[in-house]
């Protein structure tokens, strides 16, 4: 809808048209705009038929009343008129009609199964739209029927959809404008750098004149070198600055137009990087207390020396490690627990099989 | 069920590298009829030469175990690194065959990828200056190979540590023997850093059942200290059966232990019986191995060179076939550049 801003130029009839014309009459009071400069149009959607402001004051200000139009039997209210959008109203029509039918058949591509289901879904309702416009008399009455009906039944469904679709129209909003911000301040930044590198130039210029002037006769080559060597290696550093901020992520690239996607989140608990493996030991009791009751001249030593201490080493660590490694795995018995899985390490099995270790990564196929 | 058993489980030489005895001789003698088929088309002596048996390949690999180890001592490398080497080694010709590969040359590279795996740094031209008449191109050549061997399972749990734990452990539990601990802790690392390697315990016993089976070698009772039996006597209920299962299992792991006892290692020379069954296993190996893995370094430089053509073969391919001279005209420009070298680089100003 927002592009009919943007086509102001074919709107006659209100105040603010272009140009006017003097021999423009109501024609239901016959008034033309020669004798009312501010006559303005008004139409119902009951029927579209035009007639001037003061008409519908005039007829309508005490309740609702036939239009005033030979032959039509519609009955129409002050509330129900407007000023015509577009000056040609039978796409004044259809326009309200699409408006209508698109506020009651409000769903999005999101909502479906697959595209197949979606495009099935828009040609169902342009069919629907088509017969409204510019179906028959018995078309256009089954279409409103249905039409009718749908918005009756879903009542629910059409009011979350215009709720999201307002929602989703805000958080655009939010996103141009924060887009625009970042967009401002790059080309501050740009700006910023632009000057500084002027200036920079302008000081090394500066600084060979003064340098050539200061130099002794005959040296000059000596002076100019040493400022360009200077200059280069301000080159560099800088090079290797921009290196270091492109690193960071500062690219400052973005793209628009992404969908965002929705992560789902199955559950909050923390992270178990053991996979729920249990950590607590069985056969052996390693708590604090326990750990210190363990002596022996090199633990002792770990214990109390500041170099063992100072890089980190922790002769409870240690001990722990070595308890642990002690008494685990005593209770597998690889004999039995590989002869009830079959040969559990079908990988060796495979690469004995094929006289290959590495599985695919060609090891035998060069002679 | 223990929770350090289901932690062991999650190792990669329990998933990868343990096998039943039966899993594990299949293994070895798949590896071994495979080699023969690959080989026998290569070998150009008629008729073919008698091949190793799987047995046959088995001595030659704890043969060079024990050269690898005494090359380790010689390096002065540490007893961890050392095992993690050995371990490599034999893991390896599980599912390579000796006529294959060359052990002696696996075996300076199982040594420096043990340093690398075990995180103890040393410089391969160092190490190749140490083991005399050996190149760092020879060392680093078969270092893929081992890795695809090993398949990249590179955690070695040992059993030192556990020993380490266990002494400790047995100085809480009986204060007033110290001294019968230490000696036993002293000859159970003997054990473990020789009859450990030599043997195929790594591969059916988990580190802590290795670490029970040494400790009972060399002091009987201790092994009762660390793992009582359950009150009420043995044989009843869960507790019990667990209780005997890791007695049996120790008690086997420590009857394949004692077939390579610690005291062999420094009498293994000197036996002339060891090194007269060895020669003509080695000679038979001269015999019957692979002429194209002879030579690790040729070989791995091959494969460099394929892959590097592999990816120019497109645009080469279709110009060799428009233009049939296009090889000897890229060999003709090589023989001008280096005619231009006649008088040697230019001279420096």
């Amino acid at each position: 809808m927002s592009r009919l801003g943007s086509s102001v130029s074919i709107r006659h009839g209100g105040s603010t048209a272009p140009q006017l014309d003097e021999d423009e009459t109501c024609p239901v009071c016959k008034t033309t705009r020669y004798f009312n400069r501010d006559m303005e149009f008004r139409i119902n959607p009951e029927c579209y038929h035009r007639m001037c402001k003061t008409c519908v004051e005039r007829i309508f200000k005490d309740g609702p009343n036939q239009c005033p139009y030979a032959g039509c039997n519609k009955t129409l209210r002050l509330r129900g008129f407007k000023s015509a959008f577009f000056g040609d109203l039978s796409v004044e029509r259809e326009v309200d009609i699409r408006r209508r039918v698109n506020a009651i058949f409000n769903k999005v591509e999101d909502d479906f199964e697959d595209l197949d289901a979606y495009n099935d879904y828009l040609y169902m309702v342009e069919c629907l739209t088509e017969d409204l416009v510019n179906g028959t008399d018995d078309a256009r009455k089954k279409a409103e029927g249905q039409l009718q009906e749908w918005e009756a039944q879903h009542k629910a469904d059409i009011e979350r959809n215009k709720r999201l679709a307002r929602e989703t129209e805000d958080a655009r909003q939010k996103r141009l404008t924060s887009e625009k911000e970042l967009a401002r301040q790059r080309r501050m930044l740009e700006l910023q750098e632009e000057a500084d590198e002027k200036a920079s130039a302008a000081r090394f210029r500066e600084e060979m004149l003064t340098s050539l002037q200061s130099a002794e006769a005959g040296k000059a080559n000596e002076a100019m070198d040493k400022i360009l060597l200077r200059k280069r290696g301000q080159q560099r550093r800088d090079a290797v600055l921009d290196a270091a901020a492109a690193a960071t992520g500062g690219s400052g690239l973005s793209i628009r137009g992404l969908r965002e996607k929705k992560v789902q989140v199955v559950d909050n608990k923390p992270y178990d990087p053991f996979g729920g493996l249990d950590m607590t030991t069985t056969r052996i009791d390693l708590s604090k207390d326990k750990l210190s009751e363990y002596k022996s001249d090199n633990l002792d030593r770990a214990r109390r020396r500041d170099e063992h201490k100072a890089g980190g080493y922790s002769a409870e660590e240690y001990l722990s490690r070595a308890l642990f490694e002690a008494f685990s795995g005593l209770g597998v018995f690889v004999e039995e627990d590989k002869m009830a899985k079959g040969v559990s390490t079908a990988g060796a099995a495979l690469a004995a099989a094929t006289g290959q270790t590495g599985g695919k990564m060609d090891v035998d196929d060069l002679f | 069920m223990a929770t350090e058993d289901e932690r062991y489980r999650q190792s990669s030489q329990y998933r990868l590298w343990s096998f039943t005895r039966a899993g594990l001789q299949d293994l070895r003698a798949k590896t071994n009829s495979l080699a023969k088929q690959q080989i026998a088309p290569r070998l150009t002596t008629n008729p073919p030469p008698e091949f190793l048996t799987a047995e046959e390949e088995i001595r030659l690999v704890r043969f060079h175990t024990i050269e690898l180890i005494q090359a380790a001592q010689f390096c002065e490398l540490p007893t961890e690194i050392r095992s993690t080497a050995a371990v490599f080694f034999r893991r390896f010709y599980v599912t390579n065959s000796v006529m294959t590969y060359p052990p002696t040359e696996l075996l300076k590279t199982s040594l420096f990828f043990g340093c690398k795996a075990e995180g103890y740094y040393i410089r391969l031209s160092r190490l190749s200056e140490k083991l005399s008449g050996t190149t760092s191109e020879q060392i680093l050549a078969g270092e893929f190979l081992l890795c695809q061997g090993v398949r990249f399972a590179f955690d070695v749990r040992h059993p030192l540590r556990a020993l380490d734990g266990a002494i400790l452990e047995l100085q809480q539990r009986l204060p007033n023997e110290q001294s019968r601990i230490n000696k036993a802790h002293v000859r159970a690392r003997e054990v473990l850093k020789f009859s450990a390697l030599l043997t195929d315990v790594y591969f059916h016993y988990t580190p802590s059942q290795i670490m029970m089976a040494a400790l009972q070698m060399v002091d009987n009772t201790l092994v009762d200290v660390l793992v009582p039996a359950p009150h009420g006597g043995a044989g009843d209920g869960a507790a019990g059966e667990m209780h005997k299962k890791i007695m049996d299992a120790i008690a086997s792991c420590r009857v394949m232990l004692e077939e390579e006892p610690p005291e062999r290692m420094s009498s293994y020379w000197e036996t002339p019986e060891t090194a007269r069954s060895m020669k003509p296993l080695r000679k038979k190996l001269q015999r019957c191995r692979d002429p194209d893995r002879v030579d690790l370094v040729a070989l791995q430089k091959a494969r460099r060179e394929q892959a590097l053509n592999k990816e120019k073969k497109p645009a080469g391919a279709a110009e060799g076939e428009l233009f049939g001279e296009a090889i000897s005209r890229e060999v003709k420009r090589r023989k001008v550049d280096t005619a231009d070298d006649v008088f040697g680089p230019p001279m420096p100003l």
